[in-house]
């Protein structure tokens, strides 16, 4: 499978944990191409996922978000 | 007559006074200016703490039309908050669930936590931008209701006009200081609900006097007898009953805690009371509940009805019979009553009612409870 698919079977099932891997998962595709928007559009998602599912990357995800300039 | 001067009949000394005229229990209009005057501006009951047991429980509620969402925040203290997104309205929690730490809006994802902060706004400044100068997070907080806790009973000041609840409660909690002690919900079969075609304060007339016991709850018996009866009157603020002659559930030997130091007046003393507006209380040595009535329409009222014991002990399985019991005796009474508050909204209907005459001493609570309408409506 791939990623898209990975996301929308997590999505579909509500896989709050799988959510917050996945999408940290696009985003460092995204930087490794150097697209800096698309990083922190995932990792946005990542982030959202991560407070919802109090999961243990969410500090991660948020200082890295403001480390770009995204989150407060 | 116009409505000045029935009013004014209302609030007459119970023995020249008249019941509240049938407008207040079949005119729309005046029911949506009660809905604001007696209800929102006041401490109304609209749940119960026991259904938001752990902290991030969260329990959507409608009270008067008004979408609110209770929550245990991670204090373990209950706040309630509009069950609304400040980005574009949207309702943000339908049933009830724990939400962990976050409320999240199933719209857009802007994030609050559970004291209402917001704390994200994913892509409000564009894709992958979550921050925005005109986006001021401190600004953007759930709007919160006054709320309190009391016997377990989550009330509310919708509009957030009235003094603190623990004024308003003030000469309740004193009279009843005594039972200021941890109460043990029953559970499933301690909890039930009532739909009725009244109008909510005849539910409320009906629960305070003690009048009709040996009519409409004749299988009470010696229990019902009027002259073990007194009245419990506390100016604008709540009315009600109590009995010199409450016995306690028995079953092979087994009866129900205590609640703890109680003084002697508690043996076979009893007390229920309506705490005005919607609100209805009821203590004895070893078990107590609560009444919220919900308003539903004009002429519908759900009343949910929770049942409370003494220790963590009476919730044992031992106990579950006679918990069982209990809860049957008080949903029977309580259906009891059903067809009186049902006929008395029916008889509203008729136009050439003036409202009632009072029985000047027995029906001295239910008149309290009039006076105080007709004064806040009248404010
Ligand atoms: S309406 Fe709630 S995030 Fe848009
Ligand atoms: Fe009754």
């Amino acid at each position: 499978m791939n990623l898209d698919e990975d996301l929308i079977s997590a999505h579909q099932t509500y896989n709050l944990p799988r959510l917050v891997v996945l999408y940290q998962q696009a985003a460092e595709e995204a930087f490794a191409r150097q697209d800096i928007d698309a990083g922190c559009f995932y990792l946005t998602h990542a982030y959202i996922f991560s407070l919802e599912g109090n999961h243990a990357d969410s500090k991660k995800i948020h200082a890295r978000l403001v480390d770009y300039g995204r989150e407060a | 007559m116009n409505q000045v001067s029935l009013l004014h009949d209302v609030k007459k000394p119970v023995a020249e006074a008249k019941g509240l005229p049938n407008q207040h229990y079949v005119d729309p209009v005046t029911f949506a200016d009660e809905s604001l005057k007696l209800l929102k501006q006041q401490w109304a009951g609209v749940g119960f703490g026991k259904d938001i047991p752990n902290k991030g429980d969260a329990l959507p509620i409608t009270f008067l039309g008004t979408p609110l969402l209770a929550v245990r925040n991670q204090d373990g203290a209950v706040r309630v908050f509009y069950n609304v997104c400040r980005h574009r309205g949207m309702q943000l929690i339908a049933e009830a669930s724990n939400l962990g730490k976050v409320i999240r809006c199933p719209y857009h994802s802007w994030c609050y936590d559970l004291d209402g902060k917001l704390r994200a706004s994913p892509h409000v400044g564009g894709p992958g931008q979550n921050i925005h100068d005109s986006i001021h997070r401190e600004e953007l907080s759930l709007l919160e209701v006054p709320s309190a806790v009391w016997r377990d009973v989550i009330f509310v000041n919708i509009e957030g006009n009235a003094p603190e609840f623990d004024v308003y409660a003030a000469e309740l909690k004193q009279r009843w200081a005594e039972f200021e002690q941890p109460i043990y919900h029953g559970g499933a079969e301690s909890s039930f609900k009532l739909d009725v075609a009244t109008n909510w304060k005849l539910a409320v007339e009906n629960y305070c006097e003690s009048y009709h016991l040996p009519w409409v709850h004749p299988g009470l018996n010696s229990y019902s007898r009027l002259e073990d009866h007194y009245h419990i009157e506390q100016d604008d603020r709540f009315s009600g009953q109590g009995t010199l002659v409450y016995r306690q559930l028995e079953e092979n030997g087994l009866k129900f805690s205590d609640f703890q130091a109680l003084s002697e007046q508690w043996n076979e003393g009893a007390e229920y009371v309506s705490l005005f507006p919607n609100v209805l209380f009821g203590v004895h040595r070893d078990h107590a509940f609560a009444i919220v009535l919900e308003p539903v329409a004009i002429d519908r009222t759900r009343e949910h009805i929770e049942l409370y014991y003494a220790t963590e002990q009476d919730l044992d399985a031992d106990y579950a019979e006679l918990r069982q019991k209990n809860a049957k005796l008080w949903k029977e009474v309580f259906s009891e009553d059903i067809h009186v508050v049902e006929g008395m909204q029916k008889g509203r209907h008729c136009a050439a009612f003036d409202g009632g005459k009072f029985s000047p001493v027995m029906d001295s609570p239910t008149h309290l409870f009039h006076r105080w309408v007709a004064e806040r409506y009248e404010s």
